[in-house]
């Protein structure tokens, strides 16, 4: 207590300073990005780079609709990452129960077989995957994004985090729940998947962020312009000779990352809320 | 509740666009009517280059009615080799491609293209005649054809006006006037540049240590090349090169008039004297605050030899419909089609190669700009080298290039046989 009193304003200024600096450093690529955005292609690559554009280029902007369908990629990424995200929540949990408090037989070799998946690169799968799409008739369509980037690499690892959830959950509430007469699917919906919210919340983080990041793949099965995602449509704002179109391209990174920000402006009370939950054991 | 209430509201949110308007990416759009689709891939985005393409294949559909639609694929050149080779492990290649000739033997090697002279002989006033016999070298073999090159563009210097006048020193102009236009007069006149200036009197673009063909202008000034011509031998220690990279790394670490490893200067944003880059790169110099030119680079004990980078349209064996994929590409490099294309890239086709043509292709440059240096491209124009394992190749030599000679106490005595080391087993593979 005697220490917090000594804390006067002065005395925080270092820490203040220290602070302010390791901000900067995570906000200067945001803020060279949004200046560059604004700037032409010799401006953007002078050195030492100023913040401030000398003359503001909008035209980075309406190129960014003008080159390519744009606002249909930023959908599209939004779509499938709310997609991968439902199956992979619909996969994951009752398989993380099931592994935590049913335990069917081999349930360990189960586990292990799941954990070995999660290690193996996408390079290493894409070729027999792309057969296996080529053959399904899904090339050039949405469903390998969401059907096997949910069931074979982000439902796997939110199988792991859900059974380590469930693990930790006393079985006094399973008992006392079917001397009360609830089923399993009860059980597990109704008892146990409120109190692993804080899990839940890490897994919708692992699964958005898995899906929207994606590059080889949407890069391997895609093909026409409108169906791009936003990662490999970014690359295509290129001059075939004369390179990347940094300008535009920084637009339309900014562009992407305005909603990603917003929504987490919004919602960060609940974001920081879900991840910081289980730090508090009830 | 809040909290559930704000979750489900966000779902629903994300979901929304899905179910209303998005399922299209759930399903592919081709036409069911029976007849072929073939498949290109490219490395543009451009609506330009997308548009002109569309157009060609639409004419082109209309007088062969068997192919009744043509799928353009863009992507980045540096994704093409990945998208390729997994389509044709996959059993799902494109029909055609474009290639950059620093590809064309490995692919040749592996049988990978199809033999397009048959199609383009037998083509009505295909006029084969026309492409320029040099610039077809690295596409034919055994009197075979592997491809038409639709872009050819060289390496150009560009210079800024300002600085060298700031510095008070000949510029390239003035050196080219005075019949001084060397490598070696170019360094002295960019260390004085950097030395009255402080900014680096040459700046390579697109280089950053990891990409030799950008030395190959000073590489064909003096007659080096890494590897001897039919890509057997390593030729990175001969005598040349050691006077080509004697010069470059000389202008980097005795006289500071080029930028050391991980220092950044750029010339497009007038922080450099000169830089050797693609006639296709003047579109950099839109909105430039500087006063700038263009000359041919410099000459070297080899002669004025001008480095020529090339890409061309390739027919795939992996592909479906190889008749109707050579119909098209003899339809697309024909010379009508041939000059519509040279509005965006320098064509091949000595009918084509004239100032007026590359003017259109080469962005803010004009036809009296380009005079002289077409004259250098046509009379010694030498195409980047080309090895099989082309890709492999390049990888061992430029990362040896950066272990033994891009350092500032290299001797390249002793370095170049070390990276005639690192590739030799690589060409030979």
């Amino acid at each position: 207590m005697k220490a917090s009193k000594q804390f006067t304003p002065l005395r925080r200024i270092p820490n203040y300073l220290v602070l302010c600096l390791v901000s900067f450093v995570a906000v200067a690529p945001i803020l060279w990005m949004i200046s560059a955005s604004l700037k032409s292609p010799s401006e953007i690559l002078r050195y030492p780079p100023a913040i401030i554009p000398e003359e503001i280029r909008w035209e980075n902007y309406t190129d960014v609709f003008a080159l390519q369908p744009f606002a249909q990629q930023f959908l599209n990424s939004v779509v499938i990452m709310a997609l991968v995200t439902v199956l992979t929540l619909l996969m994951s949990i009752p398989a993380g129960y099931a592994l935590a408090r049913i335990r069917p037989i081999a349930s360990g070799t189960i586990f292990l077989a799941l954990l070995s998946a999660m290690f193996i690169p996408p390079e290493a799968t894409i070729i027999p995957l792309f057969q296996y799409a080529a053959a399904l008739g899904w090339v050039d369509t949405h469903y390998p994004l969401v059907i096997f980037t949910a069931a074979l690499i982000t439902a796997p690892i939110a199988t792991f985090v859900m059974r380590q959830a469930f693990l930790t959950m006393p079985a006094d509430f399973e008992d006392a729940a079917a001397i009360d007469g609830s089923g399993r699917w009860r059980t597990m919906l109704q008892i146990y998947l409120p109190l692993a919210r804080p899990s839940l919340a890490s897994v919708v983080v692992l699964a958005c962020w898995y899906s929207w990041n994606q590059f080889l793949e949407p890069l391997i099965y895609l093909r026409s312009p409108e169906k791009l995602t936003v990662p490999v449509a970014l690359t295509h704002y290129e001059d075939p000779i004369a390179g990347p179109l940094w300008g535009v391209q920084m637009a339309a990174t900014t562009l992407s990352v305005i909603p990603v920000l917003l929504v987490f402006f919004f919602a960060q009370r609940h974001v920081v809320a879900g991840l910081t939950a289980g730090g508090l054991k009830s | 509740m809040q909290r559930r209430s704000f979750l489900a509201s966000l779902g629903a949110a994300a979901l929304a666009p899905g179910l209303a308007g998005c399922l299209p990416g759930f399903t592919r759009d081709r036409p069911d009517d029976g007849g072929i689709t073939l498949r290109m891939t490219m490395w543009s985005s451009s609506p330009e280059h997308l548009a002109l393409f569309d157009e060609i294949a639409e004419e082109f559909m209309a007088e062969n009615g068997a192919v009744t639609n043509i799928e353009f694929e863009s992507l980045t050149l540096d994704q093409l080799d990945m998208v390729l080779t997994t389509g044709m492990t996959a059993g799902d290649a494109p029909d055609l491609t474009w290639l950059p000739v620093e590809s064309s033997l490995e692919y040749i090697d592996a049988g990978a293209l199809l033999d397009a002279r048959p199609t383009l002989s037998a083509t009505d006033g295909y006029d084969l005649e026309d492409l320029a016999p040099d610039l077809q070298e690295p596409w034919r073999q055994g009197g075979r054809q592997y491809g038409v090159p639709f872009s050819t563009g060289p390496f150009i210097m560009y210079f800024n006006r300002d600085l060298y006048r700031e510095a008070g020193v000949s510029s390239p102009a003035d050196l080219i006037a005075e019949d001084d236009w060397t490598w070696e007069s170019f360094r002295e006149v960019s260390k004085q540049l950097t030395d009255a200036t402080g900014y680096p009197g040459y700046v390579v673009n697109d280089f950053d240590f990891q990409n030799w063909t950008r030395l190959l202008p000073v590489m064909n000034a003096y007659g080096a090349s890494p590897w001897n011509e039919d890509a057997t031998r390593c030729t990175a220690d001969s005598p040349e090169m050691l006077e080509a990279l004697g010069v470059f790394n000389g202008m980097v670490f005795e006289d500071g008039s080029s930028p050391v490893p991980g220092q950044q200067a750029d010339f497009w944003g007038g922080q450099a004297g000169a830089t050797t880059a693609f006639l296709g790169s003047s579109s950099l110099l839109e909105g430039a605050t500087f006063d700038w030119d263009i000359v041919r680079t410099p000459s070297g004990p080899a002669g004025d030899v001008q480095a020529v980078g090339q890409s061309a349209i390739v027919a795939l064996t992996a592909g479906e419909h190889h008749e109707a994929a050579l119909d098209f590409l003899a339809y697309l490099t024909n010379r009508e089609n041939a000059k519509r294309i040279s509005q965006f890239f320098p064509p091949a086709r000595d009918s084509l190669l004239n100032p007026e043509v590359l003017a259109e292709s080469s962005g803010l440059l004009t036809a009296e700009d380009l005079e002289p240096i077409v004259e250098s491209i046509t009379e010694r124009g030498q195409i980047f080298p080309v090895a099989p394992n082309g890709a492999s190749v390049a990888n061992a030599l430029d990362s040896s290039l950066d272990e033994f000679v891009y350092t500032p106490d290299s001797d390249l005595d002793e370095a170049l046989p070390k990276v005639c080391s690192a590739i030799e087993p690589v060409l030979s593979a």
